[in-house]
């Protein structure tokens, strides 16, 4: 079964610093992800220097292929010595997942990940190596829906130390907090926020450290599939209605003829809901069977505006016109199928209207551009 | 009566919703709430023409503010009157 990885994370600076002295790097390539945190020596600017250098350096390395040997001794050979305390130095954690769920981690000198499903803990065998003067752990393991990996930085289990807690937070206290947090149905990036915001009581609005918080959580994948466009061959309407009705998770039709189209196809009445209607948004339509239908190009357009803007799907959530739910939908999934149809719109085709209803396809590929960007998986299929 | 507005991209930027708000309004001042549905339409194949509307099946194109509150007192309000005759 597929496999979808989501990631949350926070990061609070030290008081009074305007830089982290953490720095986490999250990198997709070829399906796998990985994930790198570092915490330099120090805080502020030295230790945001040691962090970004570290990170970059592993992050970049690994993906080429380099093993974690080479990354170590690198990072000891080549991280500029603090002045004052003469040492190069950075922590480091490194989380692979391959797309099978297949994961990988390596700490050095951060405190171990807390791992576990829902509300029970997982337990990990980590083994010891020696790399030079230096000792790293690793553990491979097998992620499954539902599971979860949390990294943190020392800072987070210093949390209160001297004032609430006489030692901090302290990891067996901050593993009991994240059973009971990530056993509730809680996404990746709230779970993080409500880490942040613990500790930030804890620290009493003051953090004493840099504190960095990465959760990983697994679910399975949320499947959208939109058809924009009829076919430019009438002869693939059905087709191409066969290939949206039988696909996984949402379904989403884009286009007032694409919209009658699919009606006529399916036998269904298509009714519009003048009620969504606004100034620049046109009206959504219902057709059963489908989560939603819009008109084309202007919605389309609407929604370009909504991802430039980084609008969230909080944001749009309960907002009623046709772009703003289609966005929602867009935020909202993992695996994104575009339909594309190409047959030519005589109304598209006039002088007088504006240029851009003849771009309907480069809308369409902002719209899918925005999402990969967003750490999404877009295909998509020309008819 | 069934009056339906053509509400595609194209009809749409042409003045559809000026066409429904002028409908909307004609259609609550004479009191036709219960003779009268105004309902929004999905592309009708019209889009070179203009603002489209159809009403009980025929089709009527190019429409601007003005005609349809034209198309309301000489064609809505007659036929309507016609069918109260018939009754």
């Amino acid at each position: 079964m597929e496999l979808f990885v989501e990631i949350g994370k926070v990061q609070l600076n030290k008081d009074g610093e305007e830089l982290c002295g953490d720095n986490i790097s999250i990198t997709r390539h070829n399906g796998s992800l990985m994930i790198v945190t570092a915490d330099g020596l120090g805080s502020g600017v030295k230790a945001n220097i040691l962090s970004t250098l570290t990170v970059k350096m592993a992050a970049t390395m690994l993906e080429k292929g380099a093993k974690i040997e080479d990354v170590i001794e690198t990072m000891a050979n080549t991280l500029p010595v603090c002045k004052v305390r003469q040492l190069a130095y950075s922590t480091l954690s490194i989380l692979r997942i391959a797309q099978d769920g297949q994961a990988y981690l390596v700490e050095y000198d951060n405190p171990p990940a807390f791992v576990g499903h829902g509300s029970q803990p997982v337990g990990l065998t980590r083994m010891k190596r020696s790399i030079g003067d230096k000792t790293i752990r690793e553990a491979f393991f097998c992620l499954r829906t539902g599971d979860w990996v949390v990294l943190v930085s020392d800072g987070v289990l210093n949390a209160g130390i001297g004032g609430i807690w006489n030692l901090g937070w302290g990891w067996e206290r901050v593993n009991n907090y994240l059973l009971w947090l990530m056993g509730t149905d809680v996404g990746a990036q709230e779970a993080a926020e409500e880490i942040a915001r613990v500790i930030q009581k804890l620290y009493d609005g003051r953090p004493g450290d840099d504190a960095s918080i990465v959760v990983v959580k697994t679910r399975p994948p949320r499947y959208l599939t939109l058809l924009v466009g009829p076919p430019r061959d009438p002869a693939q309407d059905e087709h191409v209605v066969e290939q949206l009705m039988s696909s996984p998770g949402k379904k989403v039709v884009c286009g007032g003829t694409t919209g009658n189209m699919v009606g006529r196809v399916l036998n269904r009445e298509v009714v519009v809901d003048l009620a969504s209607m606004t100034r620049r948004i046109p009206p959504i339509a219902d057709i059963e069977g489908l989560d939603l239908v819009t008109e084309g190009v202007l919605t389309l357009l609407g929604v370009v505006d909504r991802l430039r803007a980084d609008q969230t799907k909080e944001e749009l959530e309960g907002l009623r016109d046709g772009a703003s739910r289609l966005a929602c939908l867009l935020l909202e999934a993992d695996y994104l199928h575009f339909i594309i149809g190409r047959a030519i719109n005589p109304a598209h085709q006039r002088q007088d209207l504006p240029s851009n209803l003849a771009l309907k396809q480069k809308i369409v590929e902002e719209i899918m551009d925005h999402l990969t960007a967003k750490g999404k998986r877009v295909t998509v299929d020309y008819y | 009566m069934v009056i339906e507005v053509c509400v595609g991209s194209s009809c749409y930027i042409r003045g559809a919703p000026a066409v429904i708000a002028i409908l909307q309004s004609l259609i609550s001042k004479y009191g036709l709430e219960e003779k009268v549905i105004l309902k929004g339409s999905f592309c009708m194949q019209q889009c070179t023409q203009g603002v489209t509307v159809r009403i009980d099946g025929s089709i009527r194109s190019g429409l601007s503010k003005e005609d349809a509150s034209r198309l309301f007192h000489h064609i809505v309000l007659p036929s309507l009157e016609a069918m109260g005759g018939e009754e």
